[in-house]
């Protein structure tokens, strides 16, 4: 009979778990094939903890991400990676997940590192992991430049599983043997082609050469300009190859190009916030200075605005970091610092103010909006000097920018238009077309089923 | 046909999917373990209905001196030949690094992103021509006052060499004013609770000897070179961001992208462009 209740009690609890999850408001946004186009695997597939799952499902992640789906599996079984896939579709969870099944939290050893570029990224790859692990007990430390460093040495002597950090100040903290590293054995560098470029590489080497010697190594990244061959020889075994690219932007980000002087450059973005409906946006300057002088402008123009770079005080930098992911402000200008891998989910506008060199620099900056298969808007204000690099960043990446029509369709890029269910054909036509002009939309208007085909090629939207 | 047909299908020949997985691995690299415990790297040749197996080009591992990693051993070519296993000696066989996409890869390093351009051109050529395009004014609306607009970021205070506070916005003056005009709120936390652990302050003595050694050891590593020259390339040390926290430095040794075309080869035709701005 005792058996029979505690079968009865288990049986209960096995059905319950779910139910008493702590979800969030579904996000009900339409997504292109960028995020849909799976196997149809589900995170239970994996035989991943329970602890782990409820983490995963509380974040509000429903199913994996193509990119997900191809790294899971293979990272689990402890195997190299090398990994590219689009800006925003699911890289830190691709990685962050096996490792976290992979955690002995019984052990009191620092056990994975993942190393970012910037600061800001380590702060919020941090705080997903901590999300994701809230209720395995797991110990996850973020150490950066910038930061206290006495408080960093003493938080190294509590437990720590996981370290997220950038490259200087962790081999501070390795080489004085204050981040004992020897039972590390999963080393993830995300936004791997920054990272093995020629500034940062001789760090990673390293920082390598602190780990236990089979350890495993995974590199993501959504841009790799240049081989990484060298790399891979020299440290990696064999590496699994995934390469879910088939074009280098996003589906879900229409790009435009104003062509101005450079003196009006701030006129035409006063119209454009006059025009457009912003929920958040992300401005990009070429210099501090830049930045700072037209945050100050946009404020003066009457909307509110914030500006981050690298000289400013670190504190003043994860303020406005913390401030603006939780939309405390609507408008954002930064420098390159904020390039790479920052996920704001609210952001729909990305503004050029000044146009970027790298093809690299110009992917990831436009792919700050449309964040795991929204949609999104990017507007490059060009100058005369700018007509070569529009000419390089348009054939290296193979895409094209267009002229800012008069009216920018707002399905193209408002959440309230995008809602999964209120899609009639003709609001999924407007998306499909959303890199033809006005006359030729109207055109397309009479032949509703051809976009719907069209269509169903670009969104996949939720059952 | 008839003849074919007229075969009975026998032993595992009569298990369709386990036929069939065999199948996608036969011309494989296989390592093969018998009941002695011996380890054997062989191509997978053939099976018989009672799965015995035959490995060509195959060797029988030395444990003392060969490895395998993955698929890889390295054999004497003397040794190898082509072996007969019979089911009852075999314990286990593996085929790692199976490739079912070997035959339609089409270029060397498909990874790099000019690679990834190559392939979505094949399917899109004509709307990519490398011919510079025409670029369209932006049209301002007439009616809109723009006098103190039209200055653009350049004002005469700012010297491009002068860096100095003065001629930026004071990030103190940035939080008060979107404070005062826009009513935001900070919900920031300066222990960064949200994103690190948290430091477990106790009010020993012996916590206070460990507070008192790290401030002893950050002090150490501050002063140290290494230190700054690590900070200096977290943060960046000309006006630039770009190179420092986004792009890719090409060098000799890595830059093998297939790129076609070069931005100095051709000239731009669209003076014309400009010319519409000194209408």
């Amino acid at each position: 009979m005792d058996t029979q209740n505690l079968a009865n009690e288990i049986k209960e609890t096995e059905a319950g778990w779910k139910s008493k999850l702590n979800l969030p408001t579904k996000d009900k946004r339409v997504k292109t094939t960028d995020v849909t186009a799976t196997k149809g695997h589900e995170f239970e597939d994996y035989c991943l903890k329970r602890e782990l799952l409820m983490g995963i499902f509380e974040k509000g992640w429903e199913n994996p991400s193509p990119i997900q789906e191809a790294s899971i599996p293979i990272a689990l079984t402890g195997r190299d990676i090398l990994a590219r896939a689009k800006n925003g579709t699911g890289k830190t969870g691709a990685y962050l997940i096996p490792i976290l099944e992979r955690i002995d939290t019984t052990k009191d050893k620092i056990q994975a590192l993942i190393i970012v570029p910037t600061r800001e990224l380590a702060l919020q790859t941090s705080q997903i992991c901590i999300e994701l692990s809230k209720h395995m007990g797991c110990k996850v430390m973020a150490t950066t430049g910038g930061t206290n460093l006495k408080e960093d040495i003493m938080r190294l002597q509590q437990q720590v599983h996981v370290i997220i950090a950038t490259p200087g100040r962790i081999l501070d903290l390795m080489k004085k043997g204050l981040a004992v590293m020897d039972k590390c054995s999963m080393l993830v560098m995300d936004e791997a082609d920054k990272l093995l470029s020629q500034d940062f590489k001789n760090m990673l080497d390293s920082v390598i050469s602190y780990l236990q010697p089979d350890r495993q190594i995974l590199l993501y990244s959504a841009t790799f300009p240049c081989t990484v061959d060298a790399f891979i020889k020299k440290h990696m075994h064999n590496p699994y190859e995934i390469n879910l690219m088939e074009e280098l932007t996003l589906k879900g980000i229409t790009q435009y190009y104003a062509y101005v002087q450079e003196k009006q450059k701030v006129h035409c973005l006063n119209t454009l916030f006059s025009k457009l409906q912003i929920n958040q946006s992300i401005i990009f300057c070429n210099s501090t200075q830049r930045v700072e002088l037209l945050a100050k402008k946009i404020t003066e123009l009457g909307y509110s605005c914030f500006y981050i770079h690298a000289k400013m005080r670190q504190d003043h930098r994860n303020r406005i970091f913390h401030d603006f992911r939780n939309g405390a402000c609507r408008n954002l200008v930064c420098s390159d610092l904020f390039t790479r891998g920052i996920d704001i989910q609210a952001v729909n506008v990305v503004i050029n103010f000044d146009f970027p060199k790298m093809s690299e620099t110009y992917l990831h900056r436009i792919g700050r909006s449309g964040r795991f298969g929204h949609l999104g808007i990017a507007i490059n204000l060009i100058t005369y000097d700018d007509r070569f690099a529009l000419h390089k960043i348009e054939q290296e990446l193979g895409t094209e920018i267009k002229p800012i029509p008069k009216v920018i369709d707002p399905h193209l890029y408002v959440a309230e238009y995008q809602t999964e269910g209120t899609l009639n054909p003709a609001d999924l036509k407007a998306i499909e077309n959303r890199e033809l002009e006005n006359q030729q939309h109207q055109q397309q208007l009479q032949h509703p089923v051809l976009q719907q085909q069209q269509m169903q090629h670009l969104v996949q939207a939720q059952p | 046909m008839d003849q074919l047909n007229d075969i009975p299908n026998t032993g595992i020949y009569t298990n369709p999917l386990f036929t069939h997985a065999l199948n996608t691995i036969l011309g494989c690299p296989v390592v093969l373990r018998t009941k002695n415990n011996c380890l054997y790297h062989g191509m997978l040749d053939s099976f018989s209905p009672d799965l015995d197996v035959i490995l060509k080009c195959c060797h029988k591992i030395d444990a003392t001196v060969e490895t395998v990693i993955y698929d890889k051993s390295i054999p004497e070519k003397s040794n190898v030949k082509t072996f007969y296993f019979e089911r009852d000696d075999i314990v286990e066989m593996n085929a790692c690094e199976v490739d079912t996409h070997f035959a339609i890869k089409i270029l060397e390093n498909s990874f790099i992103d000019s690679a990834i351009v190559e392939k979505s051109r094949v399917s899109d050529e004509e709307s990519l021509g490398e011919e510079f395009k025409e670029l369209v004014p932006y049209v301002f609306d007439s009616e809109y006052d723009s006098s103190d607009l039209d200055s653009g970021l350049v004002s005469k205070e700012v010297s491009p060499l002068v860096t100095n506070n003065k001629t930026g916005w004071n990030a103190e003056d940035m939080l008060n004013i979107n404070e005062i005009k826009f009513g935001y709120k900070s919900t920031y936390k300066s222990d960064l609770s949200d994103y690190t652990i948290p430091l477990e302050k106790r009010h020993t003595d012996e916590y206070k000897r460990r507070e008192l050694e790290a401030e002893k050891i950050a002090h150490e590593i501050e002063k140290s070179k290494s230190y700054r020259r690590n900070i200096d390339k977290e943060l960046s040390d000309n006006e630039e961001e770009e190179y420092a926290f986004s792009a890719v430095i090409r060098t000799d040794s890595n830059n093998n992208s297939l790129r076609r075309f070069s931005s100095s080869r051709k000239t731009p035709k669209n003076n014309k462009s400009k010319k519409n701005y000194k209408n």
